[in-house]
């Protein structure tokens, strides 16, 4: 209660910047800090989300900003560039440098040039309980000496040593940590910082350096705009010290910095060695083993299979669906339409076959919502755990075949859950063409959990023989699409380079925290969708437009793929939500409807078949609207073809499934 | 006192590669060079007379004069470009290998770019493990032990790819194609000096470096040299 007014009140602190390496656990320090009231917004003129929110438990009320992840402040990737940016903008803020203790010398690299640019700084030294199990030690306390800072060593997932942060947050200070730089370099770095506007005051040293080491996107910092012509000098003067260095001056400078933090090191970081291995080690080993890699992959998609097609879209499905929905709200919702609605129309609106209530959400929350919330918990598990980076170093090669490198891995798993969300996640890899390709494929073929559990369902109640037809030609088609599509579009793949962080036990809270967070985002994303393709269906099934569609859509779909004509409906929804449109072959597959043959091509079409409205307008806005129509103008069509040639080649070799 | 003496009984072979190599840089660089130009930018040799060398040129068909510039022939080609592959080798060998400052860099390469044979051209090149590039970023125009058949890699510097896995090395030299590549790698820890260890080639290639564990595209892993450590 007493939180309101607190937060209506201005900080009277500055802000407070998270900074560090990637897979620190800055996210879960911000939690920490700020508990609730957090904003997700994308950097101006990025892709790249910063995460703010006010910090109630440090003194002043302070609002807290989570920079992305960064391995030095001379950007190379556009989140490194945003970590960087945001420095400079936010100049009065108090630096909280995450860093992870085992690896320290990235850390104080990363220190070294926080203290170049001036900035009062406090190091939290997190994930001491994997550096206990390495059997690294940190002396803090002279760490602490001799860089001048509070060095704060914690456990950020088990909440050890994060209460020290609000009573020594008054003491954060600039890092004593002295780079000898080579003369010229240092000679150079005076010259260029003369030429830097004065407001950026104690950082000017730093910013010459980055400069000096060829950083480019420098001059269209908004608070930071170089004097007319300065540019050009600066350009010239690092080329000639390059020439006089014999090799780049971002070189030298990194080299500069390294011996500086490999001489601190020896003084405070000790490794004991003859550790044992541990289990974690081993399995993080085996799993991306070039043959034990494969029956640990097979395992987990097992015990995915198991967790999210039987439990989720078995167990729960039937629990919500029969128990819930078929024995409490669906009688509950006739019974009272029936007395409250004396219109037929208006009954059926809400209750018929095309009903809100019947249809809507029945679909919705107790089809898919069990097997989408089942799968975000397996996601969330495989996330943080650190199996997600191996399995990239497993499929690497395969995704090679496909334009892509096994950074693709990451949306393409995530697809399985959320092919939105996924598309959405494209952003992490580094050329355009790789993220046109990932977002073709999502749209194309990647199933995501919704439909997968509907699919996976249908597929359970026949011969094993139609999982495995219905796998290869999707899996197939992927492929294929992607390779032709690796050849066909314009530009440049990126290289393999991903950092595999230690196997990790996930923390329980962690999963928790992102699951609903995700899970509300699909309801507030899906469950409008899901009313608004009942709504269509209704109306289309009032005006008899539906029946008509049926008979336009006949040789197609009766034709061709050899359907019943009701399939008609779920293709038309299947527009809205290819899950929703999965569902709708569910019935009918229930009543009899489809017979085996005919229930592996239509859910190899709906599977292929154009995304959900929501993936068609992240696509938009990720990929323009250009590229996102020449997309789906190939998916549809190229999906029935598909369906097409499945059918006459199962009725050809007289397949009975 | 041996080498010396060929070295002074050839003054004007000298001066005639310092041109085409001279030449072969600035076609790099894209900027065409004029007899003028040339005898402002050459770094080596008398500071005038290079008009009567570029005239010999001529006259051996090794160099010919477009609308006033100067520009390589098909025979001037081959030769120029053997020059410049000899220097840049002992550019890495001096200064990324033997860790002289770069003034010393400089004066020796250009000694040592006329007195190499081609065998020990190729012996250099094949020690240092087949450089792509010179320590300003320049390419290394490859010669015939570049290749991959005559390729056999010397025990004292080797690619990182060259490994067995559960080996380790220090890091002597990287040379991405890609510039940014290398601040990336830097700032991930991978720079000359380093300890690198290779955890395993297949299904990619994983190295650790320190208690950072990184896996690599097999082109990444081509460009890093290192010296083989023996024992754990």
């Amino acid at each position: 209660m007493s939180r309101a007014p607190d937060l209506a009140a201005r900080p009277t602190a500055p802000p407070v910047l998270l900074v560090g390496n990637p897979n620190v656990g800055k996210s879960v320090i911000f939690g920490a800090l700020t508990r609730t009231y957090v904003t997700v917004a994308n950097y101006p003129g990025t892709t790249v989300e910063i995460t703010r929110g006010r910090a109630l438990s440090l003194p002043g009320a302070p609002d807290v900003i989570d920079a992305p992840g960064t391995n030095s402040l001379t950007p190379q990737s556009d989140d490194e560039r945003v970590a960087r940016d945001l420095l400079l903008a936010e100049p009065d803020a108090v630096v909280l440098q995450v860093g992870d203790t085992k690896n320290l010398r990235r850390v104080l690299y990363l220190t070294a040039q926080l203290g170049e640019l001036g900035r009062r700084q406090l190091l939290v030294l997190n994930l001491q309980d994997e550096a206990l199990d390495l059997g690294v030690r940190v002396e803090a306390s002279e760490l602490e000496r001799r860089l001048g800072v509070p060095v704060i060593p914690a456990t950020a997932t088990r909440n050890q040593g994060l209460d020290a942060i609000p009573g020594r947050l008054h003491q954060a200070t600039v890092a004593r940590l002295e780079c000898a730089y080579p003369g010229v370099v240092e000679r150079a770095a005076l010259e260029v910082a003369a030429l830097l506007p004065e407001e950026l005051g104690n950082a000017r040293r730093g910013v010459a350096l980055m400069l000096l080491s060829g950083d480019r996107g420098f001059a269209q910092l908004p608070h930071c705009t170089l004097p007319e012509g300065a540019a050009e000098l600066v350009e010239r003067r690092r080329r000639e010290l390059e020439r006089a260095l014999g090799t780049s001056a971002a070189t030298a400078i990194a080299r500069a910095r390294q011996r500086a933090v490999v001489e601190l090191l020896q003084q405070v970081f000790h490794v004991q060695r003859g550790r044992g291995v541990t289990l974690r080690d081993r399995l993080g080993d085996l799993s991306m083993h070039p043959i034990w890699g494969v029956p640990v992959l097979l395992a987990v998609l097992f015990l995915a299979y198991e967790f999210v097609g039987v439990f989720g879209a078995g167990t729960l499905v039937r629990l919500v669906e029969d128990g819930l929905f078929g024995k409490v709200i669906n009688p509950a919702a006739t019974a009272l339409a029936g007395r409250v609605l004396p219109w037929e129309w208006a009954r059926s609106l809400f209750v018929g076959p095309y009903g809100v209530v019947t249809m809507a959400l029945t679909y919705a929350i107790a089809i898919v919502l069990p097997v989408v919330g089942t799968f975000f918990v397996l996601f969330g598990v495989l996330e943080d755990s650190g199996y997600l980076p191996r399995l990239a170093v497993m499929l690497n090669r395969i995704f090679r075949g496909m334009g892509l490198n096994g950074k693709a891995v990451l949306p393409m798993i995530l697809g399985l859950g959320c092919d939105t969300m996924a598309t959405l996640t494209t952003r992490i890899l580094p050329t355009r063409k790789e993220r046109v390709l990932v977002t073709l494929l999502l749209a194309l073929g990647v199933p995501c959990s919704a439909q997968l559990g509907v699919v996976l369902a249908m597929l359970g109640s026949m011969a094993p023989a139609g999982t495995l037809i219905w796998g290869g030609v999707v899996a197939g088609t992927l492929f294929g699409v992607g390779w032709a599509a690796a050849r066909l579009v314009p530009g440049k793949g990126s290289q393999f380079l991903l950092e595999v962080p230690p196997m990790r036990v996930p923390s329980l809270a962690n999963i928790l925290v992102k699951t609903v967070a995700r899970t509300e985002w699909y309801l507030k994303e899906a469950l409008p969708l899901f009313v608004l393709g009942t709504l269509l269906l209704f109306v289309l099934d009032v005006t008899a437009i539906l029946p008509r569609l049926e008979a336009l859509a006949r040789p197609l779909v009766v034709g061709l793929l050899g359907l019943p004509a009701q399939a008609t409906d779920a293709f038309l929804v299947g527009f809205l939500r290819r899950d929703y449109g999965a569902a709708g072959f569910f019935v009918l597959r229930r009543g009899g409807e489809l017979d085996g043959v005919q229930s592996v091509v239509a859910l190899t079409v709906i599977t292929l078949f154009v995304p959900c409205i929501a993936n068609f307008f992240v696509m938009i806005k990720e990929r323009g609207l250009k590229v996102t129509l020449a997309m789906v103008a190939f998916i549809v069509p190229f999906a029935f073809a598909v369906g097409a040639a499945l059918n006459w080649a199962l009725r050809s070799l007289g397949v009975h499934l | 006192m041996n080498g010396k003496r060929s070295f002074d009984s050839r003054p004007a072979a000298i001066a005639h590669e310092e041109v085409l190599e001279e030449l072969w840089t600035a076609r790099e660089g894209g900027t065409p060079l004029t007899v003028a130009r040339l005898a402002e930018t050459i770094h080596a040799g008398p500071g005038e007379g290079w008009s009567e060398v570029v005239r010999e040129l001529v006259e051996r068909r090794l160099v010919r004069l477009a609308n006033g510039e100067l520009e390589l022939t098909e025979t001037g080609e081959p030769e120029a470009r053997q020059i410049v592959r000899r220097h840049r080798l002992a550019e890495v060998l001096f200064h990324q290998v033997l860790e002289l400052p770069m003034e010393v860099t400089e004066a020796e390469a250009c000694n040592l770019e006329h007195v190499l044979t081609p065998q020990a051209t190729a012996a250099v090149c094949s020690f240092l493990g087949h450089p792509p590039l010179c320590p300003h970023g320049r390419s290394i125009p490859p010669g015939e032990c570049c290749s991959a058949l005559s390729r056999r890699v010397p025990s004292l510097i080797c690619r990182l790819a060259d490994l067995v896995p559960g080996e380790r090395g220090r890091v002597v030299l990287v040379a991405p194609r890609q510039r940014e590549r290398l601040h990336q790698l830097a700032d991930l820890g991978i720079m000359p000096g380093a300890m690198l260890g290779l955890r395993q080639r297949k299904p990619s290639i994983v190295v650790e470096v320190d208690q950072t564990v990184l896996a690599l595209e097999d082109e990444i892993a081509q460009a890093i040299y290192l010296q083989p450590m023996v024992g754990p």
